[in-house]
């Protein structure tokens, strides 16, 4: 009795979280890969129909999906390389010791605790064609000669969301990183001086492998949601001029919310989730976690 | 001591797991079986009806005191109002609806109808529309307008608004412009007069005209495009999309001459929305902008007398402008079909009518209401009137929604970086429309 008792006493302990889970996680992903294989407008409920692979066949001839495919891996590279990029640069300057430090800690948050919408209109401003602070800047350096309508050139308009993203997620990487390196024990560098390592060859040989399981994480993290986002996008360029700024989680959404064409909508997705599962399968297997720690 | 903490934990999580598969059944039940029990005690009392609605201004309290009016006049129906923003009103309504639980009457418009008569989900008003004493004073050939494809009526007209142009008349003034344009030619010369350097520094900083390229200018830039084509609609006779005809490919690469060849719309054009045409306007960079009634408090708060209107301009083939429309409508699912066209019918009537109008700044629906004082005496509401004769609405199919969100804006920017010709642009829009 007393076995059964244990043994089960796990099981129905997590079962009140498991069954939530299966509740608002499996469903909805069991569902939508079963809505990727049928014909499903919302406003046709009568037409529903299953036509195996035929959303996925047709994703793959679809040269606005295409151009969106290429467009999301410019947009994860740029976006995630460069906020980590500048992360580490703030992460390292914030961890010396100056006079209003913490004060600066806190402030350099705020572009990550400012919601995607707010931030997506505050950048179409600030990029405006007619009146954006950018171009005026840019103008009053002599750095260019004419106002440039950045959002509305199919050249600048994914450079100009890329920034946009950055900017945002720069803190993120700020904090995560900041926190890694104050967890490195000083007696590495100390060991490092006496040694004779340079400032460089310490970084390179102490604080960058003493990072790098926060950095695997961070920049996963980071992977997944910068490709996940669609508001920023959304509002700054609504995937235009043309397809020219489209990534494949704003194709979904319109796809979704404008078509109501769930079906194909689904298959985008689950598109999008096959990619990132593969980037994350490659990071995880190729950068042995284990040998780090 | 152990061993009970255990069987403690065991018996709270059992329970917790109860609870949560009884919580999940009892929603359920009494979701649908409180509702008619209510019903029932109630029968010859109370009916209740829940309006759905949103509001363009969610601060103006009108639309509120008017149903209040209507419970306190009306002692056997009880209407409870849901202002629903509108950027999720569609997407809320349709899958409410087509899930079942969607709301007696809300407001609606036309384009909409594919999708909810398509399962379905809409009442035809005929029947009630046939005693309706405010039918024979609704606007000359709205009721043409609003019929749909069966030749039924599922929507009753509530608010108006036609799209014309506003102009500065100091600007034409100072380029030396007496009179409005008549022709869309006329306009390109005015608009090439009004593209200038103002300031002498060099640089054009102010336009003739503020076009639209993102979403929503399809409404603008059908005006330049129907008003070549002849019967101005969209599909001929025969029932082929206009869109590909010689005259209007034409007509459209006029529209992209006007950013690529002559230059007389801010170069932001392509990414220009709402906001940007507004603004371009009230900032007077520049001189003609085309919307509806609902932007001209704004425009002469900013401008005073110096903002006018005139009809938008003519092609070969005459005149087309948007009409943009607000109807009310009843969904069949409602148990009270009598009561809930009382409501809707009433929010039309003349008294009803003329607050909301003179709060909202909507065109009147009703004849009747066109020839107060009020709205005569309005030179955009005037503008509104004469461009009346020729305003209609995009084709109503279910292809529109997609067509309207995503695909114009991203064709038309396209043409307008060069990327695709005037065909190539009409032939995906043709497509875009009339694709099974």
């Amino acid at each position: 009795m007393k076995n059964i008792w244990s043994k089960s006493a796990p099981y129905l302990l997590i079962a009140p979280a498991l069954l939530l889970m299966l509740l608002i996680i499996a469903y909805p992903i069991a569902n939508s890969i079963r809505m990727s294989f049928l014909k499903y407008i919302l406003f046709k409920p009568k037409d529903v129909e299953f036509i195996g692979f035929a959303n996925y066949i047709n994703a793959l001839k679809d040269p606005v999906f295409r151009q969106a495919l290429v467009n999301t891996v410019l947009w994860i590279a740029g976006g995630v390389f460069f906020q980590f990029f500048f992360g580490l640069i703030l992460a390292l300057l914030l961890n010396r010791r100056f006079k209003g430090r913490g004060f600066i800690r806190s402030i350099i948050l705020i572009p990550w605790v400012t919601p995607g919408v707010l931030i997506g209109l505050m950048w179409k401003w600030m990029y405006d064609g007619n009146y954006g602070v950018i171009n005026d800047i840019l103008v009053r350096l002599h750095i260019i000669q004419n106002f440039i309508p950045w959002l509305a050139k199919s050249q600048t308009s994914l450079l100009a969301v890329i920034i946009t993203i950055i900017w945002q997620g720069v803190p993120f990487f700020a904090i995560m990183l900041l926190a890694g390196l104050q967890a490195i024990p000083e007696e590495l560098y100390e060991a490092g001086k006496v040694d004779g390592a340079t400032g460089w060859q310490a970084f390179w040989h102490i604080t960058l492998p003493m990072l790098k399981p926060t950095i695997l994480v961070s920049t996963l993290l980071r992977i997944i949601w910068v490709a996940n986002s669609v508001d920023v996008i959304y509002i700054m360029t609504g995937g235009g001029p043309g397809y020219s700024s489209l990534t494949l989680s704003v194709y979904t959404y319109m796809k979704a919310q404008k078509a109501m064409d769930f079906g194909y909508a689904s298959t985008l997705a689950i598109y999008l989730t096959l990619m990132l599962s593969a980037i994350a399968f490659f990071y995880i297997r190729n950068l042995n976690l284990k040998e780090v720690r | 001591m152990r061993k009970y903490f255990k069987a403690l934990c065991l018996t709270v999580s059992i329970f917790l797991v109860l609870v949560l598969l009884a919580g999940c059944g009892n929603s359920g039940n009494s979701g649908n079986s409180s509702e008619p029990a209510k019903q029932e005690g109630n029968k010859e009392e109370v009916v209740n009806l829940k309006h759905w609605v949103w509001l363009d201004n969610p601060n103006d309290p009108t639309f509120a005191q008017l149903v209040k009016e209507f419970n306190d006049t009306h002692p056997n129906i009880h209407v409870d109002v849901e202002v629903i923003g509108w950027n999720d009103f569609h997407t809320k309504l349709l899958s409410s609806v087509t899930g079942g639980s969607g709301p007696d009457t809300s407001s609606f418009k036309l384009t909409w109808q594919p999708e909810f008569i398509g399962q379905d989900a809409l009442l035809p008003l005929d029947d009630f529309l046939k005693d309706w004493a405010g039918k024979n004073d609704v606007v000359d050939n709205l009721w043409d307008v609003m019929k749909y494809s069966d030749g039924k009526h599922y929507v009753m007209p509530w608010e108006l608004q036609v799209l014309y142009m506003y102009y500065r008349p100091s600007m034409f003034k100072a380029a030396g412009i007496n009179e409005v344009p008549k022709t869309w030619d006329e306009f390109l010369k005015a608009a090439q007069k009004l593209t200038k350097d103002t300031d002498g520094d060099g640089k054009i900083d102010q336009y003739g005209f503020g076009m639209r390229g993102a979403r929503g200018g399809h409404e603008p830039w059908a005006s330049f495009v129907l008003a070549s084509v002849p019967g101005n609609t969209f599909f001929d006779d025969k029932g082929n999309c206009t869109l590909t005809t010689p005259e209007a490919v034409k007509a459209n690469q006029f529209f992209i001459d006007l950013y690529r060849k002559y230059k007389v719309v801010p170069p932001t054009a392509p990414a220009d929305g709402f906001n940007e045409i507004i603004a371009n306007f009230k900032a007077g960079k520049t001189a003609m902008v085309v919307h509806h009634i609902k932007s001209s408090n704004g425009m002469i708060e900013q401008f005073g007398d110096d903002v006018d209107a005139f009809p938008v301009p003519a092609g070969p083939q005459g005149r087309w402008t948007s009409l943009g429309d607000t109807e009310n409508v009843i969904y069949k699912s409602t148990k009270h079909p009598k009561e809930a066209f009382t409501f809707i019918s009433w929010l039309s009537e003349k008294e009803q009518l003329l607050r909301w109008d003179k709060a909202t700044g909507n065109v009147p629906v009703l004849k009747s209401l066109q020839e107060e004082e009020y709205f005569k005496n309005n030179r955009f509401m005037r503008a509104s009137f004469e461009s009346m004769p020729f305003a209609h609405v995009y084709p109503i199919n279910e292809n529109m929604g997609e067509w309207i969100e995503s695909l114009w804006p991203a064709v038309t920017q396209q043409a307008l970086e060069g990327k695709i010709t005037s065909e190539e642009m009409m032939e995906k829009l043709a497509e875009g429309m009339t694709k099974k």
